[in-house]
């Protein structure tokens, strides 16, 4: 004879519904993968502190967007195909997968506006990490480097990329 | 020496009440977090060159439900005798997420051998790699996040909500093939290269771009990359 008390870890079945559908053409030279631990304290005056210690993921994603090009955008000049590609950016503002945050420690009871804030410390640490004049620069090679060697296999060997600085 | 206790203990339980009323102030009035340190260390960090063309955006809003029933079980010779519900024991949850879902095509490996070219020069085919999607954020509404817990049970702790928001998101990552997020893909990365390809020269109905496969329900299971959140369809 066993005795037990059981209870279920998995979630429910609910729809997901689509809120937004978007043609888009947004092409990555380079992603930075990021996780910022992001610590919380509420001091206490007679007990120990609250204390809650989560660790965010996101991937910040540099590239051009295709939308910003100018209509000649690709021409022929002589024998040399030239490509002039709109300025590297950050491609979303949205790079936090917030379903991979994991829970490191907790302490008291935490509010949804304490978490929301959390998620915001952890935006701007990202960005301030990882968008540095560095990184900016290696995803301008690389989309030289990629749009060169694109271009090479559609049978065009003299090939010229760079960047539309005035944009 | 009584009346000295008296007062200390006084002392102490005003002491516990004050302390238990800033909790209260936090939790209820929305005001600034009094006396908080937020504070962000160094993790990891990899960077990554690639070449990925997204040519298609989809935003989920999924509600991530969970019930939590205990249930009291007997078994006697391997045959349930008591399965029941534990009275005053439940507590359940209700989690928005909303999920942003790119699909792209990845040109890092992309070569000759995927474009065909006429021997006049005049037509061109060109088979791109399989479209291939990616969970690029999401984001919990933590102030419509829900929760009721019965009188002796304790409320979600944050480790158990995160948990159920990753399994929110990989239900919305199995709901996919449903959603023809794939489709939009390929039709949008053709709108996206065919005007790309024209410019160096080729009439547009002289370009042909098509996929490695058509993909359909018999493609599953999904395979999962490295990346986790990434999904492919098997060959």
């Amino acid at each position: 004879m066993s005795v037990s008390i059981e209870s279920t870890d998995t979630i429910g079945i609910t729809p997901a519904q689509i809120r937004s559908i978007e043609r888009i053409g947004q092409w990555e030279f380079l992603s930075i993968a990021d996780e910022e631990l992001v610590d919380t304290v509420r001091a206490r005056t007679f007990s120990r502190d609250d204390r809650l210690i989560r660790i965010y993921h996101g991937t910040l994603r540099l590239g051009v967007d295709l939308s910003q090009c100018s209509d000649s955008w690709v021409r022929m000049h002589g024998d040399t195909l030239v490509a002039i590609l709109p300025p590297v950016c950050l491609l979303s503002n949205q790079f936090i997968d917030e379903a991979r945050t994991r829970s490191f420690y907790e302490s008291g009871e935490w509010s949804a506006r304490a978490k929301e804030q959390m998620y915001w410390k952890a935006v701007r640490r990202m960005r301030d990490r990882c968008l540095t004049e560095k990184n900016y620069v290696l995803a301008e090679r690389n989309a030289i480097e990629q749009f060169t060697a694109l271009f090479r296999t559609f049978g065009f060997q003299n090939v010229k990329v760079d960047f539309d600085r005035q944009h | 020496m009584k009346i000295k206790d008296f007062f200390f203990i006084c002392l102490l339980l005003s002491c516990f009440t004050w302390d238990a009323c800033t909790v209260d102030q936090t939790e209820h009035h929305e005001q600034p977090l009094p006396n908080v340190v937020e504070d962000s260390v160094d993790f990891i960090l990899k960077v990554r060159q690639t070449s990925r063309l997204y040519t298609a955006e989809y935003q989920v809003h999924k509600i991530v439900t969970h019930a939590d029933v205990k249930r009291l079980k007997t078994t006697v010779l391997g045959y349930d005798v008591i399965d029941t519900d534990l009275p005053l024991g439940d507590r359940k949850i209700a989690i928005p997420i909303d999920v942003t879902l790119k699909a792209y095509i990845d040109f890092s490996h992309f070569s000759e051998k995927q474009v065909e070219r006429s021997s006049d020069g005049r037509h061109i085919h060109i088979v791109l790699p399989d479209p291939k999607v990616v969970v690029t954020s999401s984001k919990v509404d933590h102030a419509s996040v829900r929760q009721f817990s019965a009188l002796l049970r304790s409320d979600y702790s944050d480790a158990e909500m995160t948990n159920f928001t990753a399994q929110g998101v990989r239900a919305v990552l199995y709901a996919v093939p449903q959603m023809g997020i794939l489709e939009t893909a390929r039709q949008s990365a053709a709108a996206t290269l065919i005007p790309l390809v024209a410019s160096m020269g080729y009439e547009p109905d002289h370009i042909v771009v098509t996929f490695r496969k058509d993909f359909t329900g018999k493609d599953l299971p999904l395979l999962f990359d490295n990346e986790k959140s990434v999904v492919r369809f098997g060959k």
